[in-house]
């Protein structure tokens, strides 16, 4: 057991040895399968918007390629979408929703509801659902209805949930959610809801399971999150995040900047 | 001098065959005149006022249109061959002018609200409708091999943005409506529309004021076989448009129809009236005038 922690799962000195000095691009499984997002994300609706969460690392194989990377990225000014799967698939779908929804909001001359964006999703995955993995959760806020958190998984189902979670590392967190949510939360227990969810505790889970199952082991220093990019998304601002810089300072808490809807501005977590 | 006789031969020619407003420029529909005019496009809104009157009025629980649906014979089965078509299910169009175009428009119209409803999840709101409705009728005025739809189409629609009416005519323009009318009697029938209060009027009350209208617009002696066909959207159709249910339309139709005839009866008498009076007044003179003789005598 003692070996199997201390074991990286791939072999550090390999391009030391290789009479090359390095190792050919695209022969070792471990350092360049393709990039995935090995994620959780989540985002819970509330009366006047909605709470996003995700963890930041995108790995590529067993090598985090990428430990603050923002799964969040908006499609519009008020609707944002929480990504997992692919990372080339999912930013290319939100790219295609960004630009339609432009568009759309252009034509209809005011902004677009969550419910277009989250359909213009569907669409895509669904119609192409033979040569993506992307699941998505898009959520926002409009005037029509008030917060709203749409889930997309896989094979390009549209469904809208009060909260939903998603990505590889959700599966642990499914009962805590069903145990912790209750309806008409508060945007501050949103957000305390959101950050337990994709906490560094939840990411350590994900590590002892793959552990136990097939060995491998992400290498210490990049064990567990460091930090959660929270967004809160709502009626009165554009939200604003702060992220922090690759070699920033280390974080032992999530971070995120809260748009609260009675105007004020503020740091939360 | 050949040539110079030739050309005024032509010329004659020209001016003989089509003489007229658009002489020489308006033998395609993608030619301006010198003073700027698409002239096929004026004819096509020609076309249109020569076909039966099309009303709309916008009010404020919901939107009502009515159509004279001129009819060819006397075996044609009632109700079919509709002017009043649904495009989706919060939105209708009534045609005026040449009902086959009017058709395609239709046609159109009923793609646009699927492929929108399919995409962004929603029902199509009233101006988006109308622009993309636009957009298709215009093109049709773009090009020399196309020619502009003859017909002027009034949409109805009833979507979160409200109750709203648009006309949109072979031009390709569209504008937004409280009350409109096309037709042979728009004329008339717009400054009836006038007299109404339309920021107060409901359905059931359009329904009446605009079968009177065509009711009193229509020329007997001209087009003796018509029907009435009239198509609503509002609160009372659960925001769905659909023909105007039939006893409503009934009640419309009869109060209008006894108006009409109540109106014919005054102005019969009026006439007999003036006969009189001035059969009188003939009488009276021929009396004036052996007076007159007599006294000569």
């Amino acid at each position: 057991m003692s070996k199997a922690l201390s074991d990286p799962g791939f072999n550090p000195y390999a391009a030391l040895s290789n009479p090359k000095g390095y190792i050919e691009a695209g022969t070792d499984k471990n350092r360049d399968g393709e990039h995935m997002m090995g994620t959780s994300i989540m985002a819970v609706e509330f009366d006047g918007g909605v709470v996003m969460g995700a963890d930041s690392r995108t790995s590529a194989g067993q090598y985090v390629a990428n430990r603050a990377s923002d799964k969040i990225s908006s499609v519009h000014e008020r609707i944002y979408c929480c990504r997992s799967g692919s990372a080339a698939d999912t930013q290319a779908i939100s790219d295609m929703v960004r630009y339609y929804l432009a568009l759309h909001g252009v034509e209809l001359g005011k902004r677009p509801l969550v419910k277009s964006a989250a359909t213009m999703f569907r669409q895509i995955c669904y119609n192409n659902k033979d040569n993506l993995m992307a699941g998505i959760i898009c959520a926002g806020w409009d005037e029509k209805e008030g917060g709203q958190v749409y889930s997309i998984p896989l094979g390009g189902t549209l469904v809208r949930q009060p909260f939903a979670i998603g990505g590889s590392g959700s599966v642990f967190i499914y009962g805590l959610c069903d145990a912790t949510y209750k309806k008409n939360m508060t945007k501050d227990e949103c957000v305390e809801f959101v950050s337990k969810g994709t906490s560094k505790y939840n990411r350590l889970l994900l590590t002892w399971f793959l552990l136990a199952n097939n060995g491998a082991l992400f290498a210490p220093f990049s064990s567990g999150t460091r930090h959660v990019a929270g967004r809160l998304v709502g009626r009165h601002h554009p939200p604003v995040h702060h992220r922090q810089g690759w070699r920033g300072a280390p974080l032992h808490r999530p971070q995120g900047l809260a748009v609260y809807a009675d105007d004020k501005l503020g740091v939360i977590l | 001098r050949k040539t110079t006789e030739r050309r005024k031969k032509l010329d004659c020619a020209r001016s003989e065959t089509m003489s007229g407003i658009g002489t020489g420029y308006d033998l395609a529909s993608d030619t301006f005149s010198p003073d700027g005019r698409l002239f096929q496009v004026e004819y096509a809104s020609k076309a249109v006022d020569q076909m039966g009157t099309t009303l709309g009025l916008c009010c404020k629980d919901g939107v009502v249109v009515g159509v004279e649906k001129l009819v060819q014979s006397r075996m044609l089965v009632k109700g079919t061959s509709g002017r009043v078509m649904a495009v989706d299910t919060q939105a209708g169009i009534a045609i005026g002018g040449l009902a086959a175009d009017g058709r395609q428009i239709v046609n159109r119209a009923r793609q646009e609200a699927t492929s929108y409803r399919d995409f962004y999840g929603v029902p199509i709101q009233g101006k988006v409708l109308a622009d993309r409705i636009s957009m298709q009728m215009h093109m049709y005025t773009l090009y020399w091999f196309m020619r502009p739809a003859g017909c002027s189409v009034l949409l109805a629609s009833y979507a979160s943005d409200g109750p709203q009416l648009y006309m949109v005519d072979p031009s390709g323009s569209s504008w937004g409506y409280h009350g409109c009318a096309m037709g042979k009697g728009k004329q008339i029938a717009k400054t009836e529309l006038e007299k109404l209060s339309l920021g107060e009027l409901t359905c059931r009350e359009a329904v009446k004021a605009i079968a009177d209208i065509i009711y009193q617009v229509h020329d007997d002696t001209k087009d003796k076989l018509w029907e009435l066909e009239m198509g609503w959207v509002c609160d009372e159709s659960k925001r769905v448009f659909e023909p105007v249910p039939r006893d409503v339309l009934k009640e419309a139709e009869d109060a209008a129809k006894a108006k009409a005839d109540a109106e014919k009866e005054r102005e019969k008498a009026k006439k007999e009236e003036e006969l009189k009076k001035k059969a009188e007044k003939a009488a009276e003179k021929e009396k004036e005038k052996t007076e007159m003789e007599v006294d000569k005598a």
